[in-house]
This record gives structure tokens, C-alpha cells and sequence, in this order.
């Protein structure tokens, strides 16, 4: 039995993404690739200097990719002229860290939400009113609150106004960028309750971004690790957790505190060792070796591919064993 | 208590005076802590547990804060009671402290070196070369590759987690009994985190050193504590050694926070949620903090405050309904198993 063949709701395909700066080049995003099907959450873990903001900021287009292909329910959205790209831009939306930050502060709720229904073209008054409306309603935010300014809220309602403001144009693709983070934990928990149930009834796509695997493992269907501007492993949630082959991914997961004192204590675990390298000066070939505790000498020479492990599990490590390089990487990174 | 308290602290309150009134940010809290032990306190923002750390050290500016409390004895001083110059004996030589962000609490236009030796002319008698080369065995204590060529860089050379580690060289360099960390590792990146977690606790080991562990993260708590002080709302209202915390937590803010965090390896569809706000410390419910978010709060609940119960094994929880609760089976969510 054989889907059909779905169109991705974003499409990454070979994306790198360069700044010239002061300190000379820097390659924050360097050739990653990744599709993601409506109603699917891809989780996207690394530390900083990792590129994963890079990433988020070209998929919303707030930086020019130097290369590669951006699609957005097949259209690709790089090299457009400026109005064809705003057509398309509703079709990706991006939640913030930082709510507050994020939303006008002499702003009415209500008016934050109908802006972007003005902007692009629902023009009946009374017809944003009521979208307005219903977007409150589908993050649990009670009608009276329309004409509260942001700092009347509370964190955790912020975040709710924040995802509302993505709805609103029904997006394809939402670019979560660490909207937890900042929250406590009984806010999170509601936070991510709302997302989960707002794709439920909207089959939107979430890239959710976040330095904490816990959270990612959680939301995720598939998870990629990224380190140093690539992806070193994408795998199916539960496979990632169960199954991590990258070492770099184990060391995250051993990293990872636990609830569960009887038997993770920091004194007991091994902790992978060094910092960052920066990202200015990546190392040569696998971009984790100098950190690596099982690295061998072919690893400070040549970088590994992404390949394919079976099952949907790709993986850049050349110990990986079962590892195969993929004769068509692009096949492999179609979601299963 | 096998122990002596190296730390004993009896009805600490804090209450700040501002425009909206006074709030009462601690409210008679009392714990203790026993040489070379680790307490974590642990809650949400605006617990108390930041301010509570202040108060130990009597950093906060008074007014607004107003500090009170039967005793806060330490090593035998009360230091509620010290004047501010003997207080200044004791803050970073005895008791010393380490913060979130290692960029803001070091000077950006001094050497890290030039800064550890400040600590040690202060407090210690090393004088001459003897301080800067203290300060370069400091840096090695504290894992800086190639200390003797990073002694006299400045802090913005340093990554988040060096700058920690210089800040934890600082710390040390006065050989404390008591290191109090508030959040130390909430600014770092994952791998980093459990580097500098690990680093403090080998530390203590080597130095004999208590730990108060200030954190809003239950797993670095349960990773890394003897005991935990659970508090919401300026309150304790759980206190427990951490192994019997995690098996079986009392109170129903305790339960509620494991829960609603995200645990890999248990697969649930929705994290259970504790409904509504933390409320504001300017305008307290009568009764327990916790009763309008509480799944177990009754009319009772609203309107008596209650009191610390022990409850075995030197815990104490402050819930009126505890007989049930802790006659219940905790509702654990179920393992689905969790790799090695």
C-alpha cells in the first residue's frame, strides 16, 4: 500500500547560508537538507553557533540564502522579485523566543492579530473582527482580552498572542524558534499543548526549533541534530532517542539532565568534553572530531555525508555502522 | 541530623516595599544546610529562591528589602546579626556565590587573572608573585586549557562556559565552606551545562564544600542534590532528600511540576498542564498559595494557610490534605522504557 505522494510543506534542499563580516566569512548554514509534510513537526536540536537561527531566518526570509532551494508547497521561494515573494510569504510563519520582544508594546491584542489580515487584503472590517475573534478563541485566549496591550498579559499568554499572529494567514510552515525557552515550566506545558492541538486542527507544519531535546523529543515526529552549520543526524523521534548513532547526539542525550535520581547523577556521567569551535574557524573534515570520543584520523580529513541508515535514519559519522551513502540523497530526505 | 548545620536558617522573611504595596517575596523559611551537603531549592520565577540567596548574604538594598527572621546562623554567627563590615568578612571568603550570567558579574576591562588575585589579596595572605600564580592553578583547577596563556586575557575572550569557569576560580579562590549557585548553568548550552555542573560537584568533593543549588530546573536538582526545597509563592512547601523527592513527591505543586515537564522516553500526547497563573506575592490568597491551580484544593484549602508536616526520612510537606495524598499511589506516568 502506497501513499500518495504528498507535496512537502517546506522543502530545504542544499541551503547554505553565508554572512561577510568583520572577522572575515562565516558559513552559519552549510548545505542542509530536509523536507517536512503538512501536519508534521520536525524538531531541529543544536547549541549555539550551530546555525540553527540562521536556518530559521532564511526559511522566513529574513536573510538572503547564499545558495539552494527553499520550497514552500512546491514553490520555490528563492530568487523571486519582491512581489512575488510577499505573495508567497503568508505561507510562512515564524513564533518567537522572546514574546515580549516580539510584539508591538502599544499594541492592542486585537490589532496585532488584524494586521497582518489588513496587509494582505481581507478587507471587510467586520470579516477581520471575526477572525480575529476565532484565532483568540483557538489559542484560549478569552474574548475580553482584545484590548489589552502585551505587558498585561502574562508570559505564557504573550506566546499565545504570538502563535495566534502566525495563524492568521494559515500558514503552510511555522518556524517555531525556541518558543518555550523562555517560559516556566507550567507555562510550557501549555504552550505546548496549544501547538500541538492548533496543528491537529489546522495540519500546519512546525520546524520547532529548540536547544533542549527533552522539549524537541517531545512535540517532534522527526528530529535533526545540527552541529557547526550541518545536520548530523535526522532520524525518526523515537529512533533518535532510542537509537542515536551520531556521537554527537549521544553526548547530547547523556548531557540531558533527568528526573531520575537513582540513577543519573552529573558525578557518575560522562560528559563530553571541550567547547564550541567557533563557528569562523569550523575543523576540517567531520566538524565534531575534535570533541569526538571515538574519533579515528579519517575523521580530521574527511567530512562524512548524510546517509542513509534504513528507515528514514540518516546519519554523518563514518563509524556509524550500517550507514550507507544514499546513490540518491534527495530520495532519502523525503519524509517517510 | 547526623551533621552539624554549617548553615541554619530559622523564619526567613523578606518583604520589599513598593508602589503596589509590600509583598512578601520570602515567607518564614527555614532550612538548613550540613557541611559538604547539597541543598537544591527549586520553583518557578518569583518563588523567593533568587531573593532567599540574596538575603543570606544580605545583598539585597534596604528599603525596599526588609529582612527579618529569628536566626540565619552561620558556622555558629548569626549573620543577620553581623555589622556590615564583619558581614564583609564573610561574603566571598566563608560563603561565596556564582550567578547566571558570568559576562555581568565579571569586570570587562580587568584580566581574569588580575580578578582571582583580587579575591585572594582579600582574603587570603598570599601576597607578591605567589597571587599570580595562584590564580594560574586556579584556572587549572578549574579545567581552562592552557591556564598560564589565558591568565591575562579578558572575560570577552572566554565562551559562556569559561567565563563560568573563571567566575567558579573566583569563588574558590578563598576556599569557602559554603558555594551558593543561583541558576549557574541556565545560560549555557546543553553539553556545556553538565561540563560546569560536573566541575562544581567534583569541586565540592575536593574542598569539602557545602552547595546551595538555586535552580528553576528539576532535572539539574535531581542530578545533583542530597536534599530539595520545593517553594512556590515565597514558601516551602515540600522539603525532601532528593532520592525519596523523585520516587514519591507529596505536594501536589511538586507532582504537578514533574508532570508537566516534558520526560523523554514517556510518551504522552499532551503534558499535563497546571492551570492558571502563579499568583501575584502583592496579593496572596488567604489560604495555601497553591489552592486556585491545586487538582486536590477544597473550600478548607482556600482558607487555611497550611503548615510543614514531617513526613519521614527529615521531609516536610506543607499540604492539608497530605494523609491522602501521601496514602495514594503516586500516578506516575507510564515508562515506556528508557534506553541505557
Amino acid at each position: 500500500m502506497s501513499a500518495p505522494v504528498q507535496t512537502p510543506a517546506l522543502e530545504v534542499r542544499d541551503l547554505v547560508v553565508s554572512y561577510r563580516t568583520g572577522r572575515g566569512p562565516l558559513s552559519a548554514v552549510d548545505g542542509v537538507s530536509f523536507a517536512i509534510r503538512p501536519g508534521e513537526t520536525l524538531g531541529l536540536v543544536g547549541e549555539s553557533g550551530c546555525g540553527k537561527s540562521s536556518l530559521a531566518k532564511a526559511i522566513v526570509q529574513l536573510v538572503e540564502p547564499t545558495s539552494g532551494a527553499l520550497k514552500v508547497e512546491g514553490h520555490d521561494i528563492t530568487g523571486l522579485n519582491a512581489r512575488e515573494r510577499r505573495a508567497l510569504r503568508p505561507k510562512v510563519q515564524m513564533v518567537f523566543q522572546d514574546p515580549m520582544g516580539a510584539l508591538d508594546p502599544r499594541q492592542r491584542a486585537g490589532t496585532i492579530l488584524e494586521t497582518p489580515l489588513k496587509l494582505n487584503g481581507v478587507r471587510g472590517k467586520a470579516e477581520r473582527r471575526a477572525r480575529v475573534a476565532s484565532l483568540m478563541e483557538a489559542v484560549g485566549l478569552r474574548p475580553e482580552f482584545i484590548d489589552r496591550l502585551p505587558h498585561e498579559f502574562s508570559g505564557g499568554q504573550r506566546q499565545r498572542i504570538g502563535i495566534a499572529r502566525a495563524l492568521a494567514l494559515d500558514p503552510a510552515v511555522i518556524v517555531c524558534d525556541e518558543p518555550v525557552s523562555a517560559l516556566d515550566v507550567s507555562l510550557q506545558a501549555q504552550v505546548l499543548n496549544l501547538l500541538r492541538k492548533v496543528q491537529r486542527e489546522t495540519s500546519v507544519a512546525y520546524l520547532f526549533i529548540s536547544h533542549d531535546l527533552s522539549v524537541v523529543e517531545h512535540i517532534a515526529d522527526r528530529v535533526a541534530i545540527m552541529y557547526l552549520g550541518r545536520i548530523v543526524e535526522l532520524a525518526p523521534r523515537e529512533t533518535l532517542w532510542r537509537a542515536p548513532l551520531h556521537p554527537y547526539t549521544r553526548a547530547l542525550i547523556e548531557a540531558l539532565p533527568r528526573m531520575d535520581p537513582g540513577v543519573s547523577r552529573i558525578a557518575d556521567k560522562t560528559i563530553v568534553g571541550g567547547d564550541l569551535p567557533s563557528p569562523f574557524a569550523p575543523p576540517k573534515g567531520c566538524r565534531f572530531h575534535t570533541r569526538c570520543p571515538i574519533a579515528v584520523a579519517r575523521c580530521a580529513i574527511d567530512a562524512p555525508a548524510l546517509s542513509d541508515a534504513g528507515d528514514g535514519h540518516l546519519v554523518a559519522c563514518h563509524l556509524a555502522s550500517g550507514a550507507v551513502p544514499a546513490p540518491n540523497a534527495s530520495a532519502a530526505l523525503q519524509p517517510a | 541530623m547526623t551533621r552539624p548545620a554549617l548553615l541554619d536558617v530559622k523564619d526567613l522573611t523578606v518583604r520589599f516595599r513598593t508602589p503596589a504595596g509590600r509583598l512578601t517575596a520570602v515567607d518564614r523559611l527555614s532550612f538548613n544546610i550540613a557541611a559538604g551537603e547539597t541543598l537544591a531549592i527549586v520553583g518557578e520565577s518569583g518563588c523567593g529562591k533568587s531573593v532567599t540567596a540574596m538575603a543570606l548574604l544580605r545583598l539585597l538594598r534596604s528599603p525596599p528589602a526588609e529582612i527579618s527572621g529569628s536566626h540565619v546562623r552561620f558556622e555558629g554567627t548569626d549573620l543577620l546579626a553581623l555589622s556590615e563590615r564583619a558581614m564583609r568578612d564573610v561574603r566571598g571568603n566563608r560563603i561565596a556565590m556564582i550567578f547566571q550570567d558570568p559576562l555581568s558579574a565579571l569586570n570587562p576591562v580587568r584580566t581574569v587573572a588580575d580578578q582571582i588575585i583580587e579575591s585572594l589579596k582579600r582574603h587570603t595572605s598570599l601576597r607578591g608573585p605567589a597571587l599570580h600564580r595562584r590564580a594560574v592553578e586556579l584556572l587549572d583547577l578549574v579545567r581552562i586549557p592552557e591556564p598560564h596563556r589565558r591568565a591575562d586575557d579578558y572575560p570577552h575572550h572566554f565562551s559562556g562556559g569559561m567565563r563560568q569557569r573563571v567566575m567558579i576560580a573566583i569563588a574558590i579562590a578563598a576556599n569557602p565552606r559554603l558555594l551558593i549557585a543561583d541558576e549557574p548553568t541556565t545560560a549555557l548550552d546543553v553539553t556545556v551545562q553538565a561540563q560546569i555542573l560536573k566541575l562544581i560537584v567534583s569541586l565540592q568533593k575536593e574542598f569539602g564544600m557545602s552547595l546551595l543549588l538555586i535552580s528553576h530546573d528539576l532535572g539539574v536538582v535531581a542530578e545533583t542534590a542530597d536534599r530539595v526545597l520545593v517553594m512556590y509563592a515565597g514558601r516551602k512547601v515540600e522539603e525532601r532528600p532528593v532520592a525519596d523527592l523523585f520516587a514519591r513527591p507529596l505536594h501536589p505543586y511538586t507532582r504537578a511540576l514533574m508532570r508537566a515537564r516534558p520526560t523523554p522516553g514517556l510518551r504522552r500526547a499532551l503534558l499535563d498542564e497546571i492551570p492558571g497563573i502563579v499568583p501575584s506575592l502583592a496579593d496572596l490568597p488567604p489560604g495555601c498559595a497553591f489552592a486556585p491551580r491545586c487538582a486536590h484544593a477544597d473550600e478548607t484549602c482556600a482558607r487555611l494557610q497550611p503548615v510543614l508536616e514531617g513526613v519521614g526520612g527529615g521531609g516536610s510537606v506543607a499540604c492539608l490534605h497530605l494523609d491522602r495524598l501521601a496514602g495514594e499511589k503516586p500516578r506516575a506516568p507510564v515508562l515506556e522504557g528508557v534506553p541505557a
